[in-house]
């Protein structure tokens, strides 16, 4: 194995938050289902958000730049190895292959035929009428910010060519941006909390075993082509900010526009994400050999599926999870501290007067509907397709999530319940 | 004759997947003739949790993924839908294996 290279960007687990951290800037594993379905989700509004498009690009520059800058400040590297170990980030995160060796302070084009979101639009999706890679072209633009320490939102991408509408490779265009337009440093880490795993006496799940397990587990894209296939879906290390900003300021956007019905609407939609989030992540993982090999020897009934995800959750950089009840096909109650949408919305916003707990609201709800309602337990195999996923909703009674507490609130925890509608 | 039963999923548009059910426990010796087909990773997962088993990937960039748990009888096969004689080389080499160990 070779050694890796002091110029190359890691970051590490941190045990009493449960976060990974690299270079301040906090990574949460979510896999291509999530990332192409927020997505989707968000631009479905374009008629009346028009601005999505560049918060979703924007929010990309905003992190990239934020984690580089920071990075960068920390030893002298000369350009070619800040290059170096942007393109080598991106890979180990599951983003794709990229090379900057074109790009000088001008700018320049990047060319890459391995790009997380366009591969996965295309695969889940199929072909796209329009180039989908607004987190790579955003990136990209903050890369170079960072590259040449100029002020966050200098530069500007644009992508000319996308793999998911077919084109053989993904080709993005850097520029100086005109105007100017000065963007905001990402709120790192954010308001997290200190806190401790602990081990539920109801099962004979080893939360803290499957913890250890797959935070050494080398889940980063391999250097074929940048991306990481594990649990049966392409997983990423994204940023953590990033979701929160694109969804926050999506909410936003929808309450100046129409008001509460903005803010309902845009509260379902989120947490809709968060359930097909899980829908797909979540059932893919109890449907990977990782699941067989390291969680299924540990259950003991149907109902330990539910502390098997929730032992997996807790090595995903989203805080730390912890079953407060359980009833058997009935209610799952769920504590959540140092949740990632908390520590970043009370960063960048302050205390809200609403819960926001969007993507885990929907996951635990999700969580419930594929243990009793899909029964995922009981079944070998099967395809989780939009057959399934409807199967849910034509059940009489499916479970809904509420969020009850929430630390962006003024809470010491989130708080979310899921019972049968 | 075949030594496994196999069903089929589809969670990607471009994919074949499979999860077959093998008559024997997986061994090295399957992992072995498996691994000339990619490339072999292994995870020791019962390092961290005793009662977790092993686990075992054969990757080939994005054209296949073969997966499966040491002493299970559960294998997991991803192969792209332009590749679609791979999975009967794989099949060929389970019956092979298997025929040793009956």
């Amino acid at each position: 194995m070779t050694a890796l290279k002091n110029h190359f960007l890691r970051g590490s687990f941190h045990y009493d938050r449960n976060a990974y951290l690299a270079a301040n800037e906090p990574a949460v594993f979510h896999c291509n289902h999530y990332n192409c379905f927020l997505q989707a989700v968000l631009l479905d509004t374009i008629d009346y958000i028009p601005e999505i498009e560049s918060v979703l690009k924007d929010s990309a520059q905003e992190v990239a730049y934020s984690q580089f800058k920071n990075f960068f400040s920390q030893n002298h590297f000369s350009i070619d190895e800040k290059k170096e170990a942007i393109a080598d980030y991106f890979q180990f995160a599951g983003f794709g292959k990229i090379d900057l060796n074109e790009i000088d302070t001008n700018g320049g084009v990047v060319k890459t035929c391995y790009d997380h979101y366009g591969i996965s639009w295309k695969i889940k999706f199929g072909l796209s009428k329009r180039p989908v890679s607004y987190f790579t072209s955003g990136f990209l633009a903050g890369a170079v910010d960072a590259i040449y320490s100029t002020p966050c939102g200098t530069y500007f991408s644009s992508q000319q060519s996308c793999i998911a509408k077919g084109d053989k490779e993904s080709l993005f265009r850097i520029s100086r941006r005109l105007p100017k337009l000065k963007l905001r440093e990402s709120q790192s880490e954010g308001n997290y909390s200190i806190h401790s795993l602990s081990q539920s006496s109801q099962t004979g799940v080893d939360y803290s075993g499957v913890r250890e397990a797959l935070t050494h587990m080398p889940l980063e894209g391999s250097h074929e082509n940048g991306l990481i296939q594990a649990f049966g879906v392409l997983l990423t290390r994204h940023y953590a900010n990033y979701y929160c900003n694109i969804s926050y300021s999506f909410l936003r956007l929808f309450e100046a526009k129409m008001g509460f019905k903005g803010h309902k609407i845009a509260t379902n939609l989120l947490t809709e994400a968060g359930h097909v989030c899980a829908f797909n992540t979540f059932g893919g993982i109890m449907q990977s050999n990782e699941w067989n090999a390291l969680i299924r020897p540990m259950l003991k009934s149907h109902d330990d599926w539910i502390h098997g995800i929730v032992a997996v959750v807790n090595a995903f950089g989203w805080g730390f999870w912890e079953i407060e009840d359980f009833i058997p096909n009935e209610l799952l109650r769920l504590k959540i501290f140092s949740g990632y949408e908390s520590n970043s919305y009370l960063a960048k916003f302050g205390k809200s007067t609403d819960p926001i707990s969007f993507l885990a609201t929907g996951g635990v709800a999700g969580l419930m509907n594929l243990i009793y309602v899909l029964k995922i337990p009981q079944k070998g195999p099967i395809t989780l397709d939009k057959d399934q996923y409807k199967l849910i909703h034509s059940s009489n009674k499916f479970f809904q999530a509420k969020q009850i507490k929430c630390r962006a609130m003024g809470d010491d925890f989130d708080l979310i319940e899921a019972r049968r509608s | 004759m075949n030594h496994f039963k196999w069903i089929a999923t589809q969670n990607c548009i471009r994919f074949y997947k499979r999860t077959y059910t093998l008559n024997h426990d997986i061994s090295q010796a399957l992992i072995d003739a498996l691994s000339d087909l990619g490339m072999l990773e292994q995870f020791n997962f019962s390092e961290y949790s005793p009662s977790s088993k092993d686990l075992f990937k054969i990757k080939l960039d994005l054209e296949l993924e073969i997966s499966g748990t040491l002493s299970d009888t559960y294998l997991q096969v991803t192969v792209s839908r332009n590749n679609p004689e791979i999975l009967a080389l794989i099949e060929k080499k389970i019956n092979q294996w298997s025929t040793l160990l009956a």
